[in-house]
């Protein structure tokens, strides 16, 4: 793997382990810019759809690291865990000289340092890890500790490792170190399907960024138009192929589909506003195995995201 | 060197409700009675602003900080910096913390 350190995945390149051109896979972010429209719903829903009813390789990434939910919708086998570390500097105060060039070069300003009190050390929530201060120091006085940042779980759905999860750990902030190290273990030959955090920041861009196809979720409420602009506006600057689904019609607001057809937006399938889809979600259970009805708008979304 | 977080760099200022984000720091030398204003670069920063703040102070040689709130970072490297909080109950002006200082 070449010459980075260990933890630092931030700087690797994609390494998907099925580049063979003869097993190329399709994978497909499911984000949202408003949090609650349903994109852990539809995400559960396409992978049991594909696995179950086609029977095809598929496998599901929960990508939602601050808080990853698709596993209540599983029954699933957990078969693996990993930790995901960051490098974290630590100084020993008798051989620094107290230069500043670690204090200089740290973009986070994690470094405090007082030269008349011989005091030096590292803000361990503010570092990222990125290793700047130990290559700087002259002195050699900087090693380095592994600091838990995260972890990625491995499940058995239908085949082994079909559902993965990363999990940031309480405390910490670095949710895309975690979702690119997650990334990393992708390797269905089949579909992928990337469940993505709410919003538009780095996190979903880091997810949208490994993605050939977006699906972007919505509400017709003035919220749900108004996050859907910022995420579309994302997804064009990135340059992904991109299509909406429109969970709880019937409440509708007009301007949704006004922007929609203005935009050229694709609407790949409008899941209705309905007390029995509430009921179902709240006992757990997956739409699309639940009410025809939704296996066979996963089936027309499936097919529009292949064509 | 004390600090004290105030809003305006004004002696008629209020003390204000934040540490590491408040505008300016009046600094008080209890030795020879000056008094001085930083303005707190720091302020907007959007993350890590405690330990920063704390580090400014220990440069200007505070020993000793009055505030209404210290966030958790912030605490620890004053802690570990020799600068000692002492944690205000209630709005007061800075001359209000002046006088009792000056007591």
């Amino acid at each position: 793997m070449g010459t980075y350190r260990k933890g630092n995945a931030f700087y690797k390149k994609s390494n998907r382990k099925n580049d063979d051109p003869g097993h190329r896979n399709m994978i497909i972010a499911i984000t949202s810019g408003k949090g609650g429209t349903g994109k852990t719903t539809l995400a559960v829903s396409l992978f049991h759809y594909l696995a179950e009813a086609k029977n095809e390789p598929v496998q599901l990434v929960d990508c939602d690291v601050e808080e990853p939910n698709c596993a209540l919708f599983l029954q699933t086998e957990k078969t693996g865990e990993h930790r995901v570390d960051i490098r974290i500097p630590v100084i020993n105060p008798e051989a620094c000289t107290f230069c500043g060039k670690c204090h200089e070069i740290c973009a986070f300003q994690a470094v405090i340092m007082l030269p008349p009190a011989s005091f030096i050390e590292v803000v361990e929530e503010q570092c990222h890890g990125c290793g700047a201060c130990s290559y700087v120091c002259p002195e050699h006085a900087i090693t380095e500790n592994d600091r838990e940042i995260g972890k990625i779980s491995f499940f058995r759905y239908r085949e082994p490792d079909d559902f993965l999860e990363g999990r940031l750990k309480v405390g910490s902030a670095l949710q895309t170190r975690v979702i690119r190290e997650l990334l990393e273990q992708v390797n269905s030959r089949g579909t992928v399907l990337l469940d993505a955090p709410p919003g538009a920041s780095c996190p979903v861009v880091a997810v949208i960024s490994q993605a050939d196809y977006v699906l972007m979720v919505t509400e017709p409420t003035p919220y749900g138009l108004n996050d859907l602009q910022i995420m579309v506006e994302t997804v064009r600057q990135i340059g992904k192929k991109a299509g909406v689904v429109v969970n709880r019609t019937g409440l509708d607001y007009a301007p949704l589909y006004a922007y929609l057809q203005q935009e050229n937006i694709p609407v790949l399938a409008a899941i209705p506003f309905h007390r029995k889809y509430a009921e179902a979600y709240a006992e757990g259970m997956i739409l699309s195995e639940a009410f025809p009805e939704i296996r066979e708008m996963m089936q027309s979304i499936v097919k529009a995201i292949g064509s | 060197m004390i600090a004290i977080p105030v809003k305006k760099a004004d002696k008629s200022s209020e003390m204000d409700d934040r540490f590491a984000r408040c505008p300016f720091f009046c600094l008080f030398n209890p030795e020879t009675g000056k008094i001085d204003f930083e303005e707190n670069t720091a302020a907007m920063a959007p993350e890590g602003v405690g330990p920063r703040v704390a580090e400014f102070l220990a440069t200007k040689g505070v020993k000793q900080v009055f505030s209404r709130e210290v966030g958790p970072k912030a605490s620890r490297i004053l802690d570990k910096l020799g600068i000692r909080v002492e944690m205000v109950n209630g709005h007061y002006t800075l001359q209000d913390i002046l006088n009792m200082l000056n007591q």
